[in-house]
């Protein structure tokens, strides 16, 4: 009686093991790739180096290639009439959507964070005197309004699907974090551009009354540079052929 | 004998059937079945020098599990992290004991030259 009992009480304990056993080695073999807390500190030190070099060679890749890609293009429309029309029209769409740098007369404008003191720190809230992102916004918009044809800021090329959002201290711009001082360069018709800012009750007449310094120089020669990422649309598929001007 | 092979076989299916756990709760579990290993050989151990007692055996097995993952999660919120060291006392132990085992079977089943 005593043999059977035990015998059940270790087949018993065989069961939890086993179940145990299985259970744990299902969960780590499903989350292996996430496995970082059982990683040490250099292991994930040793990986991010790794991948920081790798990056940094497909991006030297990548530049080398497009370099390629345009020299093609270049000898393609020296010798073909039609092919130098459809890379007229390539050159100009590649400007609308950021992908190539753009020189041309423009402005500058430089912002910065107030140095004002805030009189009264409780009644007025501190977060006046820092610039926002819904300030860069109406910039940003301003000058789309008066004609701007590439906005950048911060050497971030605004793209139709650029983000400019907050975060934290910072504003994020195409995923990029960017800080104060926030230059925004933008090629259109100087006088047009420097106008729509300034005038009386405009963007910065508000941001001026919290003390935020805004600074604008018209250029001749402004290059605005071409938006570094990648492309990938996941969603969004070309409806149908039309020319694109 | 048998009994424990089906026993560890229903186990192992039932766990292919079972949703995994979730990943954050993996280091308690891993602690409790070191914990658990440990009692299978501690008992085995102490059947082979014949003080085996079921109640121990049992209680130990549940408890041990139950308090390794307790200590793992108190290191964690004092912020001592424990799980290594106890990680470590559960393989010295279970070595030790891996031990008493080994040389029973040597003694036993093959003869001094």
């Amino acid at each position: 009686m005593k043999r059977k009992d035990a015998q059940f009480t270790i087949a018993f304990v065989c069961l939890v093991l086993s179940f145990m056993l299985t259970l744990q080695f299902k969960t780590i073999r499903k989350n292996s790739e996430l496995n970082l807390e059982l990683k040490r500190a250099s292991d994930l030190q040793q990986e991010l180096n790794n991948l920081k070099d790798k990056y940094d060679d497909v991006s030297k890749k990548l530049s080398k290639t497009e370099d390629k890609v345009n020299e093609y293009q270049e000898a393609a429309s020296q010798s073909n009439k039609s092919i130098n029309v459809i890379k007229k029209d390539l050159d100009e769409a590649g400007i609308l959507a950021g992908l190539s740098t753009v020189k041309g007369p423009g402005v500058t404008v430089t912002l910065k964070d107030s140095t004002l003191k805030n009189p009264m720190p409780g009644t007025i809230d501190e977060n006046q005197y820092v610039i926002h992102d819904s300030d860069m916004l109406l910039v940003i918009n301003e000058l789309r309004d008066a004609g701007a044809e590439a906005i950048s800021l911060n050497d971030q090329r605004i793209l139709a699907t650029s983000e400019v959002r907050c975060a934290g201290t910072v504003i994020s711009v195409n995923n990029t974090k960017v800080a104060a001082p926030f230059v925004v360069k933008a090629i259109g018709n100087p006088d047009y551009l420097e106008s729509s800012l300034v005038f009386r009750g405009g963007a910065i007449d508000t941001l001026k009354y919290w003390g935020i310094e805004v600074n604008i120089k018209k250029d001749n020669n402004l290059i605005v540079p071409k938006y570094d990422g990648a492309i990938n649309f996941k969603y969004a598929t070309p409806a149908k052929w039309a020319s694109l001007m | 004998m048998i009994v424990s092979i089906i026993a560890i076989g229903i186990g192992i299916i039932a766990a292919i059937y079972m949703p995994a756990i979730p990943f954050i709760y993996s280091k308690y579990t891993a602690v409790a079945i070191m914990a658990s290993l440990d009692s299978v050989f501690g008992g085995i151990s102490s059947n082979i020098q014949g003080k085996f007692n079921m109640g121990i055996f049992l209680s130990g097995f549940f408890t041990n599990a139950l308090l390794a993952a307790a200590l793992t999660l108190l290191g964690e919120r004092l912020g001592a992290d424990m799980f290594i060291a106890i990680i470590f006392v559960f393989a010295n132990r279970i070595f030790i004991n891996f031990a008493i085992i080994r040389r029973y079977i040597l003694s036993k089943f093959i003869t001094k030259v």
